[in-house]
């Protein structure tokens, strides 16, 4: 299985099939004897930030960490959580309750529900 | 039977997604300038937008992945980054010109002025999208669309010289002010050749469940359709090169449209111009907007789609409301829609190739389309429109900015 | 844990730009702008086309009018664009040193068109179509002169 090209930056399904973000990023376990393993999916925009350049993942970080934003740290689904890999990457998860879903969440009681004609 | 009157929903909704303030105005402005001397112009970017277009359907179709998608699974964030922004930001000026189109119409109409109507306007569009489903935008705004068919009644009463309209579907140098006329020719291309056009057509296959068996509509649609839309285009420019031309008026400012009708069918002609703008234009803004909200929320993996409640795709919804008031700013701060336009028009052109060369990679992938890759026809005729409209983009923009 | 920060699939490389890139780019470069900048009769011919322009849209929409085929406010308008058009353009016309060969373009009906376009203005808002015609006439005389000026000056009939 190529990393690169079947996992990463695949679109996301949670277990009833809902949207759940991109995979943002690939965290691998390296031991000394062992080749590495696979050990994380990681999701959000802290992540992406890194990829762009490593300065701007650190400014972001900072940034959330000032304004003790939703999500400070990137979020790791377990390697162990993935139910399969196929057009998208289906993991055994509900991203309602995953903070992927947080802005999603913010927006859609803070803001959307307050407007009518959206439900 | 149902095939054949799917495909004629589909061509009417293709000419609403090809006519829009850029055809129209550019069109206008050369056959004012120049006559016939740039059919090519408008017969290459109809062109490549046709296959283009096709290519879209054919892509989401059989991949069953929006172009978005896919763009970022193929080459990555990092590279998927820049088409991102460069694009919202493209789209994000022509959107405003749009809404200035629908705003001038309703100038012509009521006498107020435009930037009093940049609110209202996208108020309207905002809640189209928000309470309409995407079946129900496309075929009632492009239905109203049909109304543009008078610039093809007003070309045709005018009688045009098909031999010498056939002469110049190649291109010729011009004998004078050789900057402006290729300015134009970018102008032209760039308001044909829109990448909003074939993502929202991508997603728009996507959110109707298109699979392999709808391939020849896909086909007739994007041909018949965009053949039809740019067919339009050319009747403007029919229009203004005999009406305008002899005259020496040269379209300089909006308000000189309408009286490219008035002359051919009195107060009709007026009013069917308005319309023909405030209509094809009020499409584009809901395109637009659309496109944008699908370009950011897939290539972010969030859930999305018109079809869904606003509360189903939050971000989505706030995308595509954020993007329609914020362009239409543009319009209340008073920004020329003309030249705005114009702008917008060679931005685009000038940007084709970063939409364009990742589409192309992945129409050949057979990963994604499997066996129904392109052809060399198709390659080799959208990589040399591209390549041309680049470089002449490239040359242009700066002489227009130096000389205007 | 090492985290892996940056898996990179195909990188579309940005273009190199060669030799022959750069020829092509001088080539178009050249052919697009022929002979850009423009001489003193070029940038007064590209001024008197203007004004013009802006006449026969004056004319155009006061035909119109008369017809009963614009609205007023839509007449009144355009024709008040069209005032401040031939205004500007003319301002910076007479601002332009006239090589003798181009002495011609100081005559008079450059000047006439603007306050032309003023009576009809005035006429529009009185809703007198009767008192259209005679800058009309106007209008069609010295677009006419213009015409004639424009062809002296370039030398080509457009």
């Amino acid at each position: 299985m190529d990393l690169v090209r079947d996992v990463l930056d695949k679109q996301l399904l949670d277990r009833n099939r809902k949207k759940m973000n991109k995979v943002d990023g690939i965290v691998l376990e390296v031991d000394d004897h062992q080749p590495p393993r696979l050990a994380y999916l990681e999701v959000g925009g802290l992540t992406l930030a890194r990829r762009l350049h490593p300065r701007l993942g650190k400014w972001v970080a900072a940034r959330r960490e000032k304004t003790n934003s939703i999500q400070t740290e990137a979020f790791r689904i377990p390697w162990a959580h993935v139910r399969g890999i196929g057009v998208d990457i289906e993991v055994d998860l509900d991203a309602e309750h995953t903070p992927v879903f947080a802005w999603e969440q913010w927006l859609r009681e803070k803001i959307i529900r307050r407007i009518p004609g959206s439900g | 039977m149902s095939k054949i009157f799917e495909i004629a929903l589909g061509i009417v909704t293709s000419v609403g997604g090809f006519l829009e303030v850029g055809s129209i105005t550019t069109a206008a402005q050369a056959g004012a300038e120049f006559g016939f001397r740039l059919t090519w112009a408008v017969v290459l970017g109809g062109l490549c937008i046709i296959f283009l277009v096709e290519m879209a359907g054919r892509f989401a179709a059989v991949s069953k992945h929006t172009l978005v998608d896919a763009t970022r699974e193929r080459f990555g964030f990092n590279f998927f980054v820049i088409p991102l922004v460069t694009i919202t930001l493209v789209n994000f000026l022509v959107l405003a010109a749009e809404i200035g189109g629908v705003c001038v119409a309703l100038e012509f109409t009521t006498g107020i002025s435009y930037p009093w109507w940049a609110m209202p306007v996208a108020f309207a569009a905002w809640l189209l999208l928000w309470k309409g489903t995407f079946g129900v935008i496309e075929k009632g705004v492009s239905l109203l669309g049909l109304v543009t068919v008078v610039f093809i009644v007003g070309a045709l009463k005018l009688r045009p010289s098909l031999t010498e309209l056939g002469a110049n579907l190649l291109p010729t140098f011009p004998g004078h002010d050789a900057s402006r006329y290729w300015f134009l020719a970018v102008n032209i291309l760039g308001a044909s050749i829109t990448p909003y056009l074939f993502y929202f057509y991508s997603s728009g296959a996507i959110e109707d469940q298109w699979d392999e068996s709808d391939l020849t509509v896909n086909r007739a649609v994007a041909g018949l359709g965009m053949g039809f839309g740019s067919t339009i285009a050319l009747a403007v420019l029919v229009i203004a090169a005999l009406i305008f031309q002899p005259q020496g008026i040269q379209v300089a400012h909006y308000g000189q449209l309408p009286l490219m009708l008035t002359r051919l069918f009195g107060f009709w002609g007026f009013i069917l111009f308005t319309a023909s703008l405030g209509i094809a234009c009020f499409g584009a803004v809901l395109e637009i907007s659309l496109a944008t909200a699908y370009l950011i929320a897939q290539g972010f993996g969030w859930n999305w789609g018109e079809n869904e409640r606003p509360q189903k795709a939050a971000r989505f919804s706030l995308v595509y409301t954020a993007v329609i008031f914020a362009a239409a700013l543009l319009m209340v701060i008073g920004i020329d829609p003309l030249k705005l336009t114009n702008f917008s028009m060679a931005l685009t052109a000038a940007t084709l190739p970063l939409a364009t060369v990742p589409f192309l990679i992945l129409m050949n992938d057979g990963h994604y389309v499997k066996e129904h890759r392109n052809g060399r026809l198709s390659n080799s005729i959208v990589v040399a429109i591209i390549t041309l409209s680049f470089l002449l983009a490239v040359v242009t923009i700066p002489l227009e900015i130096l000389g205007g | 844990m090492i985290a892996v920060k940056t898996l990179q699939s195909t990188r579309l490389r940005a273009k190199h730009y060669g030799q022959s890139s750069r020829l092509v780019f001088i080539a178009a470069f050249t052919l697009v702008t022929g002979c850009h900048f423009q001489s003193p009769t070029e940038k007064i011919a590209r001024r008197l086309k203007m004004m013009a322009s802006w006449a026969a849209t004056a004319a155009l929409v006061g035909d119109a009018w008369m017809a009963n085929a614009v609205p007023q406010e839509y007449t009144l308008r355009t024709l008040r664009e069209a005032r401040q058009q031939l205004h500007e353009n003319l301002k910076i016309l007479q601002s332009y040193s006239f090589p003798p060969e181009a002495q011609r373009g100081r005559s008079d009906s450059p000047r006439r068109l603007e306050s032309t376009v003023r009576r009809m203005i005035e006429a529009v808002q009185q809703a007198e179509s009767s008192a259209l015609v005679q800058p009309l006439h106007q209008l069609a005389e010295d677009r006419g002169r213009l015409v004639i000026l424009l062809t002296q000056l370039t030398g080509t009939h457009e």
